[in-house]
């Protein structure tokens, strides 16, 4: 299998569902990216076994009244994906965990 | 149904059909459940407009899905290897561009446009740009693709594989049934009218010994498509005999160069055929608005903006093949 290595704003997405993120509107909120770039990421990221998708529980949805949400969830190899991306794209990291240099100016002093 | 919902219902119809229907469901359900539990939408007056201006975002979505599918046809169905694809997209640069430059001569011809390019040197200038443009670029095709074709009919041949043959004798069969269905219709006319797309209709009147109109537009609808039909099984042919068939790698050293200059002189041929327009519109305004000298009857003005889209796909086209062809000749 190739190496694939993640973009900025598909790492992003992987890093809100793997924050408990599961719905494609959930990921817009959290990330503000928009439609057009969330779900063919979401498609992407889902062909390439980083996420696998389910449809929500018949009865969560019958109880609205409304059609069954398609939720989504970070797999094993997505896991260590992201991992690879945050050490890449390191302002994806927690503030404490990075580098001196990588800090805002403000906080270097 | 609400407005958001019928923009789903009519943005489904353009989504692959495999996943037509869990792509409705999704934007379906996460519309409904925006409706249902977003607060802003639900107190807000601009609800409805929020969830339309939110369901327009499944166009993207949709159209990338067929862009997904059409590039894992690309890659998968067809199994090519780099050259052959580099060789495939500059079949579809030349074909596009071929048709491009057949409606802009055909448009041109016999117009006041040929007087403004004798008065107006900068007119002249583009479109003698447009002429050499198309010889390098139809040089470099012949140069790396023709021995290419030639070695594949050999082995086809040799091997006996008649469906390789078989698309290979498409171009020069459609060519020769354009050619018989062209001197059978000027027969039919009394060798009075040649049944050209472009010599329909227009602001002339018609000779008296040229068929009615009616029968010039039967027929030249019926050459448009022919000729069109033509190029495009053409193209597709030759790409199909090219990914059945193993690359003679010493002759696909030739594409790298022959790609670029074809990549080089279509985008010339672009960029001209933009500035010839442009420069048409100063110098011969009335003939290039009013004169229906483009094909089935159309102004000059709307052939000249058919080509030039063309033009640019087919370099789109020429360039996709170029940076391909670029790339290390490996198998992928």
């Amino acid at each position: 299998m190739t190496r694939s290595y993640l973009s900025f704003s598909a790492a992003v997405i992987l890093q809100a569902l793997a924050s408990g993120y599961r719905y494609g509107f959930d990921i817009m909120e959290a990330t503000g990216l928009p439609s057009g770039t969330v779900y063919p990421a979401l498609r992407r990221l889902e062909r390439q076994r980083f996420i696998s998708a389910s449809w929500e529980p018949h009865h969560i949805a019958q109880r609205e009244l409304r059609p069954p949400r398609r939720y989504y969830e970070v797999t094993t190899v997505g896991g260590k994906a992201l991992g690879e991306a945050v050490k890449r794209y390191r302002l994806l990291a927690p503030p404490h965990s990075r580098v001196g240099a990588l800090r805002p100016a403000h906080e270097r002093g | 149904v609400k407005p958001h919902l019928q923009v789903i219902a009519v943005l489904s119809r353009i989504v692959p059909r495999h996943a037509r229907a869990d792509w409705r469901q999704e934007w379906e359900a996460e519309l409904t459940y925006y409706e249902l539990h977003h607060e802003r939408v639900r107190a807000g007056g601009h609800a409805s407009l929020t969830l339309f201006t939110r369901s327009l975002g499944a166009v993207v979505d949709a159209l990338c899905l067929h862009a997904t599918l059409y590039e894992r046809m690309w890659r998968k169905g067809n199994h090519m290897s780099r050259p052959q694809r580099a060789l495939s997209l500059m079949i579809y640069a030349l074909a596009t561009a071929g048709l491009a430059g057949i409606n802009l001569v055909w448009t041109v011809d016999d117009t006041p446009l040929i007087a403004a390019m004798q008065e107006h040197a900068a007119l002249s200038i583009f479109w003698h740009l447009v002429a050499w443009g198309a010889i390098v670029a139809f040089g470099a095709a012949a140069v790396a693709g023709l021995p290419v074709l030639g070695v594949i009919a050999a082995r086809a041949w040799r091997d006996r594989r008649w469906d390789t043959l078989g698309r290979l004798a498409v171009p020069p069969l459609t060519a020769t049934l354009v050619l018989i269905w062209l001197t059978t219709a000027f027969a039919w006319s009394g060798s009075h009218w040649m049944p050209l797309p472009w010599d329909i209709a227009g602001d002339w009147t018609a000779p008296a010994n040229w068929p009615s109109t009616q029968t010039r537009w039967l027929l030249g609808g019926v050459t448009s498509g022919l000729l069109v039909t033509a190029i495009a099984a053409s193209a597709v042919s030759l790409t199909g005999a090219i990914a059945r068939s193993e690359l003679p790698m010493r002759l696909v050293a030739f594409l790298k160069g022959a790609a670029a200059a074809l990549a080089g002189a279509i985008g010339l041929m672009a960029i001209a055929v933009a500035a010839w327009g442009i420069l048409a519109n100063d110098y011969a305004s009335a003939a290039l608005h009013s004169r229906l000298g483009g094909a089935l009857g159309s102004t000059i003005l709307v052939s000249w903006v058919a080509s030039s889209t063309l033009f640019l796909a087919a370099t789109a086209f020429a360039v996709r093949g170029a940076v391909m062809s670029a790339a290390p000749f490996v198998r992928d």
